[in-house]
């Protein structure tokens, strides 16, 4: 009987065990599921569930008409990118960059100067969201005689009460796609290699 | 052995799994920096702080410049938020203030104008923003369900060939009127404790995770912390900040 009882007692040890493990195992790896995105800086792709490079394309609808050639510019300036020495080392992708025409909100560039996209669990597989604006739509969103912009397309929570911007958005005014100024410098910088063109004297020199 | 007690492998079981318990909450064996390496093992910072610019009588390439703004004159106004920002980052004791750390790569320089004055390409190249506001609730990361809180948000990723690694660009903080946002020495604890978060300090790992002195856990900010009642960085987050700097 006394064995039986200390068995028992064993048993429920064994029990308390198994449970206090396997608490720690998943409280330590909860998050981590492959199928759940999360913040990844050891890519260039920056989301745990992206495998290739992916840009999506927006056009406005007067540019709409000539789809297939502005298509093919925007290949060709990605392709340039991707020769960047930085895009292997970066992570960006051993493929050629994967191009689809439609971006998940296509009402972004409208809610640019709100200034906030918030924040998603689940971001798109679109590194780059690229939009290519009509003259008047440049004028009025990137400002005349500004032939391009960026602005975070996307943000994830990197804990702590900090966000992290994971895709961003090409704004570019159609005509400017195969400018080597565009190409080399706001499209190449969207992808994380170099920098945005730097703007000086906005601090006047005054600490 | 008696058959009153638990066969010997009873104690020694729950001594390999409380190992393990231990062993699994400590921080991992990367974060040998104080308050760096967050809980996806990356340290989140700005670019521009690998980096100094040579000359002292201007912001160069490789400074920071930031802006600041006032979402509520009312309360704060613009010049009001911008004079304290900068008293607080560079204009007290050196030891005290992020400005000059590690040999100046951290420079900071204040933009004659607030952020929204700003547009496109010229406030995209202001690396760190200051926002006061009463909520920013409508930012996720600053909202519900915390409430009102102040938080950081990082911009425009760019791969550091020098370091291989990924940095951001720009650095966002949103600071709020009842604390972060206030003109005083909670005020200026937030500063410093989002402006940590842009050069790559995090938060404790918990409540009571008090390791060290740091900005990251001051008493002003709670966390349960009471080794570090200022308002400014500890000799502990420069020591970080310069690791971080230094590709670590």
């Amino acid at each position: 009987m006394l064995r039986r009882q200390v068995t028992v007692r064993a048993a429920a040890h064994l029990a308390a065990m198994a449970a206090l493990a396997g608490s720690v195992v998943l409280a330590v790896g909860g998050g981590w599921s492959p199928q759940h995105a999360h913040l990844d800086l050891d890519s260039g792709l920056l989301v745990s569930t992206r495998t290739e490079f992916r840009a999506c394309v927006e056009l406005s609808p007067p540019v709409i008409a000539r789809q297939d050639a502005v298509l093919a510019e925007l290949r060709t300036g990605l392709d340039q990118v991707r020769r960047h020495r930085d895009w292997e080392p970066a992570g960006l992708g051993a493929g050629r960059p994967a191009i689809s025409v439609g971006c998940p909100d296509a009402g972004l560039v409208s809610r640019l100067s709100g200034g906030d996209f918030g924040v998603t669990e689940e971001p798109s597989p679109y590194r780059m969201w690229i939009f290519v604006l009509d003259g008047q739509t440049a004028d009025r969103v990137l400002g005349a005689g500004v032939d391009a912009g960026h602005a975070p397309a996307e943000r994830m929570d990197a804990g702590e009460r900090r966000a992290a911007e994971v895709s961003t958005a090409v704004l570019v005014r159609e005509g400017r796609l195969s400018d080597p100024a565009f190409v080399g410098g706001e499209l190449t910088a969207a992808a994380g290699l170099g920098r945005f063109p730097e703007a000086e004297g906005v601090s006047g020199g005054s600490k | 052995m008696s058959t009153k007690h638990l066969p010997r492998w009873v104690p020694l079981g729950w001594a390999a799994t409380l190992l393990l318990a231990l062993l699994a909450s400590a921080p991992p064996a990367a974060a040998s920096h104080r308050h760096t390496v967050d809980q996806n093992g990356y340290i989140l910072h700005l670019n521009e702080m690998h980096y100094a610019s040579t000359g002292s009588d201007g912001a160069g390439g490789n400074d920071e410049q930031y802006c600041v703004q006032s979402h509520d004159t009312s309360v704060v106004s613009n010049s009001s938020a911008k004079a304290f920002v900068r008293e607080t980052l560079a204009g007290l004791d050196f030891n005290k203030i992020w400005d000059g750390t590690g040999d100046w790569k951290i420079d900071l320089w204040p933009t004659i104008n607030p952020c929204s004055s700003y547009s496109g390409t010229t406030r995209a190249s202001i690396e760190i923003e200051y926002h006061y506001g009463h909520d920013w609730s409508h930012i996720p990361t600053c909202g519900p369900p915390y409430g009102k809180w102040n938080c950081t948000e990082f911009a425009q990723p760019t791969y550091n060939r020098d370091y291989g690694h990924w940095d951001y660009t720009k650095g966002k903080v949103y600071l709020v009127f009842s604390s972060g946002g206030r003109l005083d020495s909670v005020g200026r604890a937030f500063i410093n404790h989002e402006t940590g978060h842009v050069w790559g300090l995090k938060d404790p790992d918990y409540v009571g995770d008090c390791r060290w002195a740091s900005i990251m856990h001051t008493d002003y900010v709670s966390y349960g912390c009471t080794n570090w009642p200022y308002w400014y960085p500890s000799q502990s987050d420069f020591a970080s900040v310069k690791t971080v700097m230094a590709g670590g």
